[in-house]
């Protein structure tokens, strides 16, 4: 979770930074055909950004340049200044050198999913992406984003610096709005480095994908009252944390619980006892809450019911259509839970 | 105390690499105010005073705002701001249009500019402004300076640009620098091509607004007033320069010919109008002495006028692509339009002439005519010296004798600061004052010439010039203007006068600035004078700014013609098309070429060695791919290469693996080399 929040934070800090606001967000991306810029699929391992798949445009910024140095052009004409014209092709051919400056921030970066932590739906999901460079110059402002459905950026833009030699991590956040597995984005990668006249992009998408808890809800009644069937009046159980004592074998009792040191002195066959350490153990049923209840919104309900189950100590199991988890408790568990919350069939 | 903590935090967010936005956007805004200031610095002292200091206090208050960290002014305080900076403009100049008030208009405009900045936008606006500003500063000057300067101003805003499109993790500034260094560098090829081959037009669009007084130029005038030419004695401004085929002819012959008048309305001389003369003017017979032909080459600089300079007195039309010149009745030579950019032309004269013997009397009887009712006592004076000299064959030529000896004899001054004259100003300075420049002498005697009934009209030009000997170009200066008069003499026709002479023999026979300094007239006398080394250093700095204008500054249509016929091209655009794409093509190629010279090395040398040993052995028939490692590549080539390559194989396996895998010894670099040698003399044989 630590590790999320921060990346969260990460994310939100760089898009801050990422040159003031929408202007700049909005310039991050033209308009491209969509097959040209999707003929690469999700693409496992890491991608290399050839100068195939750099492709590199003016920027309004350079366009507007572009129109002052036609004006130059034509009063160094008027007024015969041979300098003027020294000046007006000097300061083009700056711009035209730093056209392959900007392609040359971009191409030959490699590109590797690195990674993503699950999130609750409508939370933001956070992938991560490691950046490598074997450029003998830093590759500055790179900046990244999710590609939305309209070819703007769906999301927060994140800026980095790709040291020399070296490699670095970005991360680029998605809106989630369903629950069960999300594919990484289609990722941009562009850079107007280092005069802003020109944007260099590429669009990459890492074979990686992340798991969407459903949302929990958010005004969920209390957990249900633990099942005295399963607390047997806090005797020791086969499960638990605390070591209790053995009793003998009875058919019936699963093998991992015999005491198997045990058996190797004596004959007989012993299973080992466990204590509860608080609390007692409850089952979460899906199919005992009310039918009235939508099925996305029993799993919400559900949800919320885990995470405050684990977060009183409680030993809980899962039961959904075509998926049962035992009581337990721990983080794995409540892992285990959400994970099969997010991919229950209902 | 706070207060200077804060001071200190800021001074550590102007230099530090971590910064946070905040900091960022103020160390910007400080960048691009300091290359602003740049850029306009030059051009204050050309504007009026309160457009000067408005400048400066805009960007002055921008940076307050920009420290203090205060919020921008508001949009209705711009608006007022703008209507404010408008008005006075108009109240200036009457437009905001035109060279001065458009380039005083720019300069308000992006002071205030530099209050509204908010957007990254507004950054490059303000950029985009400030290379205007550039090419205006070239309006005033074209020099190898200026052009430093601006190249300086052009790095610096290019620095900002890179400083406002760095990322979240900031640079130092010399590594920003360094980066626009290397983007100017990379630039000037392509620079240079384009320059060259990019096709020229001759001539303006259009009309430019303003004369020459409008644009400041230096100059001689259309007129010669008191005072008009004594102004210029302290212009160091180059007016022409001049490369003698043969020999420089000596002092007293550098007489630069520019325009004539001949009418006079008792202070002011200048050319008739056509309908002021008494009998229209015709062209004079010529006749020259062919020993005394000179032919030469003049770079003139742009003056505005239409009059083109040789030395008294031009034989030819010069000879100059698209200069259609004549040579006018009074034998001024003039071209059809003004001189607006620097020109070069060749000329020939011939220093001694015979002009307007058979010149009817009727018609010289226009060079005779005097204001009425001015200057009795230089009558009587004339009616003296007409007593003295009985109407005789050579009597004239006395009677001009006579009014040289009288400033010669007589205690009269040669001075820059003359008291003023009068309503009869001739009387006054012949009688009262006695003292003036060449223009008071010029007009004195052309005036008592006149009273005398001797034909008398005042040329202007220049006298004398120097010699740079370090690249023999004569160079002639404002400050060398002069005026004479010709005087028409029975028999020998236009005869040139000069008065100044007989008053100030080293004005002509050592320039005009020289004599001024030793006679103590013009401050710094006795600097100059002596310190050769000065004078070396000038000479040295002139001929590289003669290279400038020669090779930048004339590059004409004509220049560009001739460079594209010997490249073997046709000179029209279809062959500066051919020499342009020609010209890109080599350049990318060398680009191309530099890039994978460098990736290559770039390149880590040993893992060179370890490419070129797995091809070698591959090529022998050993299965070598990238992934295995040295010993598994020995051990391979065992199985494959005959006994000897094998060993061979084994060695440079194995010191692959120590130069990469041990820890480095002091002679890696050798061994690595040593490594790449053996590796590209071994032929693996295969074992059969």
């Amino acid at each position: 979770m630590a590790t999320q929040d921060s990346m969260a934070e990460t994310v939100s800090r760089a898009g801050d930074a990422a040159v003031s606001g929408r202007h700049a967000d909005a310039e991050l991306v033209v308009a491209w055909p969509r097959e040209l810029a999707g003929r690469f699929g999700p693409e496992a391992g890491e991608i290399l950004l050839d100068s195939r798949r750099v492709y590199i445009l003016p920027t309004r910024a350079g366009l507007v340049f572009a129109a002052a140095m036609l004006a130059l052009l034509v009063g160094a004409i008027n007024y015969g200044l041979q300098l003027g014209f020294l000046l007006t092709f000097f300061v083009v051919s700056i711009a035209f050198v730093a056209m392959h400056a900007t392609h040359a921030n971009l191409a030959g970066l490699r590109v590797r999913g690195a990674g993503a932590e699950p999130v609750f739906c409508g939370e933001p999901a956070v992938f991560r992406l490691m950046l490598a460079s074997d450029a003998s110059r830093p590759r500055r402002a790179l900046l990244l984003a999710a590609r939305g459905a309209d070819a703007a950026p769906a999301g927060p833009v994140s800026n980095v610096d790709v040291p020399e030699r070296s490699a670095a991590e970005a991360a680029v956040a998605v809106a989630t709005a369903r629950r069960g597995w999300l594919p990484a984005p289609r990722v941009l990668v562009a850079t107007r480095f280092p005069l802003g006249l020109w944007r260099a992009w590429a669009s990459v998408q890492p074979a990686q994908a992340v798991l969407v808890w459903p949302r929990p809800e958010d005004d969920a009644p209390p957990l249900p009252a633990q099942s005295a069937g399963a607390l047997d009046g806090g005797s020791p159980g086969l499960s638990g944390e605390h070591f209790a004592g053995v009793r003998p074998y009875q058919s019936g009792d699963p093998r991992k619980s015999i005491a198997w040191r045990l058996a190797a002195r004596n004959d007989t066959l012993s299973v080992k006892l466990f204590e509860q350490s608080r609390g007692g153990e409850m089952l979460l049923d899906y199919a005992a809450l009310p039918a009235s209840l939508a099925p996305e919104a029993r799993l919400a309900r559900l949800a919320r019911w885990v995470l405050e189950a684990d977060a009183a100590g409680l030993r809980y199991g899962l039961s959904l259509p075509g998926a049962q988890l035992p009581p337990a408790e721990g983080e794995a568990h409540r892992r285990a839970c959400l994970d099969a919350l997010a991919l229950a069939r209902v | 105390m706070s207060t200077a903590n804060s001071l200190l935090a800021r001074g550590r967010a102007l230099l530090g690499q971590q910064v946070s936005p905040a900091a960022r956007e103020l160390r910007d805004a400080v960048w691009l105010l300091a290359a602003v200031t740049l850029v306009v610095a030059p051009q204050l002292p050309h504007v009026p005073l309160w457009i000067a200091l408005a400048v400066l206090g805009l960007i002055g208050a921008r940076l307050a705002l920009a420290l203090g960290r205060r919020p921008l002014p508001g949009r209705w305080l711009m608006l007022a701001l703008l209507v404010t900076v408008v008005a006075g403009l108009l109240a200036q100049y009457r437009t905001v249009l035109g060279r001065e008030a458009g380039v005083s208009f720019l300069l308000l405009l992006l002071g205030l500019k530099l209050l509204e900045l908010r957007a990254r936008r507004d950054i490059y606006v303000v950029i985009t402004l400030c290379f205007f500003l550039l090419l205006t500063q070239f309006l005033r000057g074209q020099g190898l300076d200026v052009a430093m300067l601006v190249a300086v101003a052009v790095g610096a805003l290019f620095v900002v640009l890179v400083s406002v499109n760095h990322g979240t993790e900031d640079a130092p500034a010399a590594a920003k620098a360094r980066l626009v260094g290397s983007l100017m560098l990379k630039a000037l090829p392509l620079t240079l091509v384009l320059f060259v081959l990019f096709p020229r037009v001759q001539g303006p669009l259009w009309r430019l607004p303003g004369g020459p007084e409008a644009a400041g130029v230096t100059g001689l005038s259309s007129s010669m007033s008191p005072g008009s030419i004594s102004r210029l004695i302290e212009s160091d401004e180059i007016a022409l320069r001049a490369s003698f085929q043969g020999p420089v002819p000596p002092p007293d012959a550098l007489y630069w010919r520019g325009p004539v008048f001949d009418h006079y309305d008792g202070r002011t001389w200048r050319a008739a109008q056509p309908g002021e003369r008494l009998v229209p003017v015709t062209r004079p017979l010529v006749e020259v002495d062919p020993a005394s032909r000179i032919d030469y080459t003049v770079t003139l600089e742009p003056h505005r006028r239409d009059w083109l300079f040789a030395l008294d007195l031009p034989l030819d039309l010069p000879r100059a692509p698209e200069l259609r010149a004549r040579l006018t009745p009074e034998l001024e030579l003039v071209s059809a339009l003004p001189i607006e950019s620097r020109l070069r032309y060749e000329a020939s004269s011939a220093l001694r002439y015979a002009a307007g013997t058979t010149t009817p009397a009727l018609e010289l009887r226009n060079w005779v005519e005097l204001p009425p009712g001015l200057n009795p006592r230089t009558q009587t004076l004339a009616a003296q010296l007409r007593a003295q000299h009985p109407p005789a064959p050579g009597a004239d030529a006395a009677l001009v004798q006579a009014v040289l000896q009288r400033f010669r004899r007589e205690d009269y001054r040669y001075t820059l600061e003359p008291p003023p004259l009068g309503e009869h100003a001739v009387d006054d300075f012949l009688f009262e004052t006695r003292a003036g420049y060449c223009e008071h002498y010029a007009s004195a005697t052309a005036v008592l010439l006149r009273a005398l009934d001797i034909p008398a009209r005042i040329v202007t030009g220049y006298q004398g010039g120097e010699l740079n000997p370090t690249d023999g170009q004569f160079t002639v200066r404002q400050s060398d203007a002069h005026a004479w008069v010709e005087a028409w003499l029975q028999g020998r026709g236009w005869v040139r006068i000069d008065p100044t002479a007989a008053v100030a023999p080293s004005r002509v026979e050592r320039g005009a600035t020289r004599a001024a300094r030793e006679a103590g007239l013009l401050p710094g006398a006795g600097l100059v004078v002596g310190a050769d080394w000065v004078r070396h250093l000038r000479f040295g700095a002139e001929a590289l700014q003669n290279a400038w204008n020669q090779w930048v500054l004339s590059y004409s249509p004509e220049r560009q013609r001739s460079l594209v016929r010997r490249l073997g091209l046709d000179p029209d655009w279809h062959g500066l098309a051919i020499a342009f794409a020609v010209a890109i093509a080599a350049l990318s190629l060398g680009a191309a070429l530099l890039a994978l010279w460098r990736t290559r090395r770039a390149r880590d040398p040993l893992a060179l060695a370890w490419d070129g040993l797995r091809e070698r052995l591959a090529t022998a028939g050993v299965d070598a791919p990238p992934w295995i490692g040295p010993r598994e590549l020995a051990r391979r080539a065992d199985r494959s290469l005959v006994e000897m390559d094998a060993r061979t194989a084994h060695r440079l396996s194995a010191e692959v693996e120590a130069l990469r895998y041990a820890p480095s010894p002091s002679d890696a670099a050798t061994r690595v080399r040593a490594l790449r040698r053996a590796v590209q003399r071994f032929r693996p044989r295969p074992r059969h």
